[in-house]
């Protein structure tokens, strides 16, 4: 089941409709979260970073199960975590923190695995690029930058190295307010999006700006077109943008400027946030009157609209939920693997803690291929049975022969009993006869 | 043949005319053979019955297949050893393919009727395990019944006992199952066959409980036995650091080692059994327990499991760092007895370690992460030192899975390895045929002067590991006479695991090595098409692997070289390739045909762009330019580069027109009015008589490629009719002006003109000769010229260096206002020269 998930930036939960009939599910309680602060982990887990009051100093990350409306497992941080991003697989969950550091947790088991100074700046939004590899940053500062996990964890380059990051751009003079990639493993594009209402795209190959565009108005939010032929922009004048990314080259009848091809709207007041439905062309929008619409992305007309919040939307996703709420078997075994909350620190000291890694072997998809073996033993004996090769075909030879033998001395006694009968007979008649003639 | 009534029939045929009975001596075993294959050809005892049968033949059928089973019983029951051996066999294959129904209703008595045959003491091998095949299959087909499945397990205990005892008929007491195997295991002499299902056995054990704790504790157990092994073989040979973090990983603190492996049975004979064994069964019983613990993480496990990543990687590297030769210190310790025997094991032992390796990071996949960097630092060290083919396969396999499980960041760290290993391995070819190829065919000499310089380079350039490589003379690199060349699979290899490089990574910081590989690449496949080469000869006598043979290769060399077309926006080689591959699609019937065919359909988008890719986008040196000279400048930039043969493949670029429009208009009115006119008609009529889809209609577009992607000629030509009519449409204004006379005409005769040039461009490639007397004539007299030659040149220059010295020089304004003429001939005379060099 696909369903659309809303959260808002005052506390209403987490708002979850079926994106194809509409219907509303249940919601996910207590969540307040920030703009980019809510994701999926592996269809299994929702986890948001929480809106703190600004007395506060340490974050607050909350867990959702999929079955459960209540929050699962509380953690805290030591500093507020605005930006979350994980993996696909939902193994890894990143954070960005206010004072510019990235942290990368275990899921599983709450491991912080690293955490790093990335920015010197708050960290605005956190992407992991699309085969898990690279996770990319934005931040205040107006940097983005490309970080590979893999080198990170290569402690030798930590010592060597002092840049961490595989690229740094810097072209953005304000805000980064969202970052996108697209797919193709090393010839991705990425998307960026600031307040000095420009968007970027940027190649990973050659780590360069491939096209600046100018909006009119600045842009909160960004959704690729699946085909990456044009990306959307959700901008805070309350139009999304259409602009072109490998499409036609535009022409300026439109007053947009360059690049730009289009724009719809509906929305009263600023588009915050953005997402892509793979199924049915669907793309989300979220808005600061708090409610979700699902427009078409080839008509641009509002295929549905979900009331969620009094207050602006700050996150919406489109996500695949693999539970069935009927089936208790499940939602029960996914209660028992319960994680772990977030640690606060990374353990250098304890020796056990990155000896061991909690794998589910296999895929969860039952195998079931019988084999039978009947027929081939047939085959095989029958071979042996034949060429008489063998110590155990020889076996069965002799047992049979054994067999044969009995029989074979059965019937020679038991001919050798009748023709000693009719020996008995016969020199019983003779003697009769000779009785019988001498008498 | 599809009759239902045929059915019946013909089992009762079976039955009466080859099925031994009772009375009649059994003669001819390989009848059974075919009764089999007919009963499971038509699904004889299948009874799939559907609405439509006539019921009387279900009813045939049934009775048949009743009396069928009847005769099987009897037969298993008999008393004659043949006899028997025919009935349990066949009723193994009666629980295979017999109706559910049926197998439901009589299972049980059929489970009783084979185990009491597996139990008796004085029965034929073949017998027994006729048995055992029979009741494997019958709890085969029960566990597609999930109901029965306690009665299942019941039963299934039953067979335990019978069965381990057949396993230790040396008489030894051994109850448990984990015991028996481990006895087994650990004292030797069976067949590496028997070993293998073993230790497969063993794998499989923990999932009796199905829980998490009984994994852990199996996997400890087969790695404390596993240390206690190597310890003894690997005496005064190893590292004695790497060893001390084993022991430490493997025994933590503050918990009981868990029993040894098979209970206090197994260490008692297996501490026996050390003193009698020779050291060659214990390497073996090393690499069995390690391909267990292979098995333990790539078998499915109903639950999580916490497995020891770190240790298995310690237990790895310590294995593969053991090379032989003897530490120093440990050299009085050693007997060169001992050496000679763990050397001449050695292979085996790390071809098991790796494979330990290649099992971690599938079972870890995207939790390796953390693991992730010691396995490279790791595994580039071992690359530089392991020789035998063999490792080199299963390391490059290694690297393959890593690239694609780990993606772009793994590759940024491994790309070099792979990169100068994989041409180290290849290179043979290259060097010792570079000559040949220079004059054999016209094709390769087009690519040699690029091999040269490779070689060049690859010599003097202190690239510091290659050179260590062929320093180690590992594969005789060195060794020209010889001519010892790498077997076929490890090129295999070596072109597989430049292919998932290139495919992974063939763009991201891939300067280093990415045009070395892309020639070589091109030299491999070309060399692969050379029928009957010397070097197909050669290997005759040196292929060792007989699965991998002269075609794989060239499969192999053809899909690295497509991987490396379609990774970057230009390849160098295309025109090469395509030669090849439209080559190898001829060879009909074949699987490098089929390939072929989908390679070609691959680079179809590279010859036929669809869309535009983003354009490389050139910082502004200069303030005063605005939005509009960028797209100016983006167009033709990306024009030149991203399409071989400079194909625009959109509409022109409507600001430019509009610029020059207003320009014109600006300087004289009439010229600017007719220059809308023109454009506006060459637009038109260009878009008649090419009929270039307009791009805004991605869908029409598509249609219209695959259209005209059987007729590439066509479609080249009429784009270049446009481009040059564009050209030239400037130089025909800018005649105008010089001859006001022609005016009318020219405007009127627009469509002959198209044809002219059309015509042109198909005889030869873009003219440039001719473009440029057309734009170079008028230029030094009107003022408006240098807008037709900036608008013309960079169509010619294909030269991207061209490009980007021309994007530097062409400030449009500068060029209006401060009238350099300069700038222009240059470039035009430099256009032949890269069009040739380009070709």
């Amino acid at each position: 089941m696909e369903v659309v998930l809303a959260s808002s930036s005052v506390d209403d939960g987490i708002g979850c409709w079926d994106i194809h009939t509409g219907a509303e599910q249940p919601r996910y309680k207590s969540c307040s979260s920030p703009f980019h602060g809510l994701v999926s982990l592996g269809s299994r887990f929702l986890a948001s970073s929480q809106l703190q009051h600004s007395s506060s100093t340490s974050g607050s990350v909350f867990f959702w199960s999929f079955s459960k409306p209540q929050v699962e497992v509380k953690s805290f941080p030591v500093e507020p975590i605005k930006p979350l991003a994980g993996n696909h697989q939902g193994t890894y969950l990143a954070g960005g923190a206010l004072s510019g550091d990235i942290y990368l947790w275990e899921v599983e088991t709450g491991r912080l695995l690293k955490k790093w100074h990335a920015h010197l700046r708050a960290i605005t939004c956190l992407v992991f690029s699309e085969d898990d590899s690279l996770l990319i940053s934005g931040s205040e500062d107006g940097y983005v930058r490309v970080w590979s996990l893999f080198r990170l964890f290569e402690e030798l380059s930590n010592w060597e190295a002092k840049n961490l990051y595989e690229y740094s751009f810097s072209e953005h003079t304000m805000r980064v307010t969202d970052v996108v990639i697209g797919y193709g493993a090393s010839n991705a594009i990425i998307v960026s999006a600031s307040d000095d209402r420009t968007c970027k795209v940027w190649s990973l190959s050659s780590g360069r700006l491939l096209r600046s565009i100018v909006f009119p108005s600045i842009i909160n939010s960004i959704a690729l077109d699946p085909a990456e032929h044009v990306f959307y922009a959700g901008s805070s004048d309350g139009n999304i943008y259409i602009a072109a990314l490998n499409t036609d080259r535009i022409t300026t009848t439109n007053n947009y400027g360059k690049h730009i091809i289009g724009s719809f709207s509906n929305h009263s007041k600023t588009v915050t946030c953005l997402t892509y439905g793979k199924v049915g062309d669907l793309l989300i929008s979220g808005s600061e009157d708090g409610i979700v619409r699902a427009w078409n992305a080839k008509t641009r007309n509002i295929v549905r609209m979900f009331k969620h919040a009094k207050g602006p939307i700050t996150n919406v996703l489109v996500v695949r939920q693999e539970i069935d709420p009927s089936n208790h078997m499940s939602s029960n075994l996914q209660a028992s693997t319960k994680k772990k909350p977030l640690e606060k620190y990374a353990n250098s000291t304890d020796e056990d803690s990155d000896v061991k890694t909690v794998i589910s072997l296999g895929s969860s998809r039952e195998c079931m291929d019988v084999s039978y073996h009947s027929s081939n033993v047939i085959s095989i004996h029958t071979k042996e049975l034949q060429q008489q090769g063998s110590a155990a075909a020889s076996d069965i030879e002799i047992e049979k022969l054994k067999h044969e033998h009995e029989r074979t001395m059965k019937m020679a006694n038991q001919w050798k009993k009748m023709y000693e009968n009719l020996h008995q007979f016969g020199i019983k008649e003779l003697l009769d006869g000779d009785q019988i003639r001498t008498l | 043949m599809y009759d239902v009534a045929f059915k019946p029939r013909l089992l009762t045929t079976l039955i009466t005319d080859y099925l031994p009975n009772q009375n009649h001596p059994f003669s001819n075993p390989s009848q059974l053979s075919k009764v089999v294959s007919l009963i499971k050809t038509h699904s004889l005892l299948s009874e799939s019955v559907t609405e439509s049968m006539d019921p009387k033949a279900i009813k045939a059928w049934k009775s048949s297949v009743t009396s069928w089973v009847d005769r099987v019983l009897l037969l298993v029951s008999n008393h004659s050893p043949d006899k028997r051996w025919a009935g349990i066999s066949l009723l193994g294959v009666t629980c295979e393919e017999c109706s559910s129904d049926r197998f439901i209703e009589s299972y049980l008595m059929w489970f009783q009727k084979l185990l009491s045959s597996l139990q008796s003491q004085e029965d034929s091998h073949l017998v027994k395990v006729a048995a055992c095949a029979s009741i494997s299959d019958l709890l085969a087909r029960l566990s597609g019944f999930p109901k029965f499945k306690k009665d299942g397990s019941a039963s299934a205990v039953k067979v335990v006992q019978p069965v381990i005892r057949m396993l230790n008929d040396d008489n030894s007491e051994a109850i448990w199952v984990e015991s028996a195997i481990a006895v087994k295991l650990v004292s030797g002499g069976c067949s590496d066959d028997m070993m293998k299902k073993l230790v497969h056995c063993l794998a499989l054990l923990p999932k009796s409980k199905g829980d998490e704790e009984s994994w852990s504790l199996t996997m400890q157990k087969i790695l404390i036995t596993l240390n206690d092994q190597l310890n003894l073989t690997f005496q005064g040979l190893e590292d004695e650091t790497i060893r001390k973090e084993f022991n430490g990983l493997l025994s933590q603190p503050g918990k009981q080692p868990p029993p040894p492996l098979g209970g206090c049975v197994s260490t008692e004979e297996a501490s026996n059994n050390i003193t009698k064994r020779s050291k060659q069964s214990q390497t073996v019983n090393v690499s069995i327990l390690m391909s267990g613990c292979c098995m333990m993480l790539t078998n499915i496990y109903p639950v999580k499991v916490n497995v020891p990543v770190r240790l298995l990687l310690v237990l790895a590297e310590r294995i593969l760092m053991v090379n032989g030769s003897l530490p120093e210190m440990s050299l009085p310790f050693m007997t060169a007895r001992q050496q000679e025997n763990v050397c001449s094991e050695l292979p085996v032992l790390h071809m098991s370690s790796l494979e330990l390796l290649t099992a971690i990071i599938k079972a870890t996949s995207s939790q390796l992460l953390p693991h992730a960097a010691s396995i490279v630092r790791f595994i580039t060290r071992y690359f530089k030192t392991c020789v035998l083919p063999e490792l080199r396969i299963k390391i490059y396999s290694i690297a393959k899975t890593l690239l694609i499980s780990m993606g772009v960041g793994m590759a940024l760290c491994l790309s070099k390895e792979v990169a100068n290993n994989a041409i180290a391995d290849l290179s043979i070819i290259e060097k010792k045929n570079g000559g040949m190829l220079n004059g054999s065919t016209t094709d390769v000499s087009t690519v040699a002067p690029l091999l040269v310089n490779n070689k060049k380079r690859k010599h003097s350039s202190a690239n510091g590991s290659l050179q260590e490589y062929d320093a180690s003379g590992g594969l005789g690199v060195e060794v020209p006479k010889k001519c010892a060349m790498a077997p076929i699979s490890l090129r295999v290899a070596a072109l597989e695991a430049l292919e998932t490089l290139i495919t992974v990574a063939g763009a991201l910081k891939s300067e280093q090595w990415r045009s070395k590989v892309d020639s070589l690449l091109i030299v491999v496949a070309m060399e692969s098409f050379r029928e009957g080469s010397s070097n197909e000869e050669i290997n005759g006598f040196q292929k060792k692997d007989p699965a991998a043979t002269a075609a794989d290769l060239q499969i192999a060399a053809l899909r690295a070289l497509l991987a490396s077309f379609l990774s970057v926006s230009r390849p160098p080689y295309l025109s090469q390739g395509l030669e090849l591959f439209r080559r190898g699609k001829q060879q009909t019937g074949t699987k490098l045909a089929e390939f072929c065919a989908h390679a070609m359909l691959a680079l179809e988008v590279l010859i036929h762009p669809r869309a535009l890719p983003l354009v490389d986008y050139v910082p502004p040196n200069n303030d005063t330019y605005d939005e509009a000279q960028f797209s100016f400048r983006d167009e033709y930039v990306s024009r030149n580069h991203t399409t071989p043969f400079g194909l625009p493949q959109t509409e022109p670029p409507n600001c430019v027109n509009n610029m020059f429009a207003n320009y014109l208009a600006n300087g004289d009115d009439e010229m600017g009015g007719l220059w809308k006119e023109n454009t506006k008609e060459t637009k038109e009529s260009s878009q008649m008589a090419t009929s270039l889809p307009s791009s805004t209609d991605i869908q029409e577009r598509n249609d219209m490629v695959s259209e005209t992607a059987t007729n590439a000629d066509f479609e080249m030509r009429t784009v270049e009719t446009e481009t040059i009519l564009k050209s030239d449409h400037l130089g025909e204004s800018v005649k105008q002006i010089q001859e006001p006379i022609h005016e009318p005409v020219s405007v009127a005769s627009n469509p002959a003109v198209i044809d002219i040039h059309g015509d042109a461009a198909t005889s030869t490639d873009i003219e440039p000769d001719r473009i440029v007397s057309d734009s170079t004539i008028p230029h030094n007299e009107a003022n408006n010229l240098e807008l037709a030659s900036p608008s013309k040149s960079p169509v010619q220059a294909s030269d991207t260096k061209l490009v980007q010295q021309f994007a530097f020089d062409l400030n449009y304004g500068n060029s209006v206002d401060g009238d350099d003429d300069d700038s222009f001939p240059d470039i035009v005379d430099g256009d032949p020269d890269s069009d040739s060099d380009s070709e």
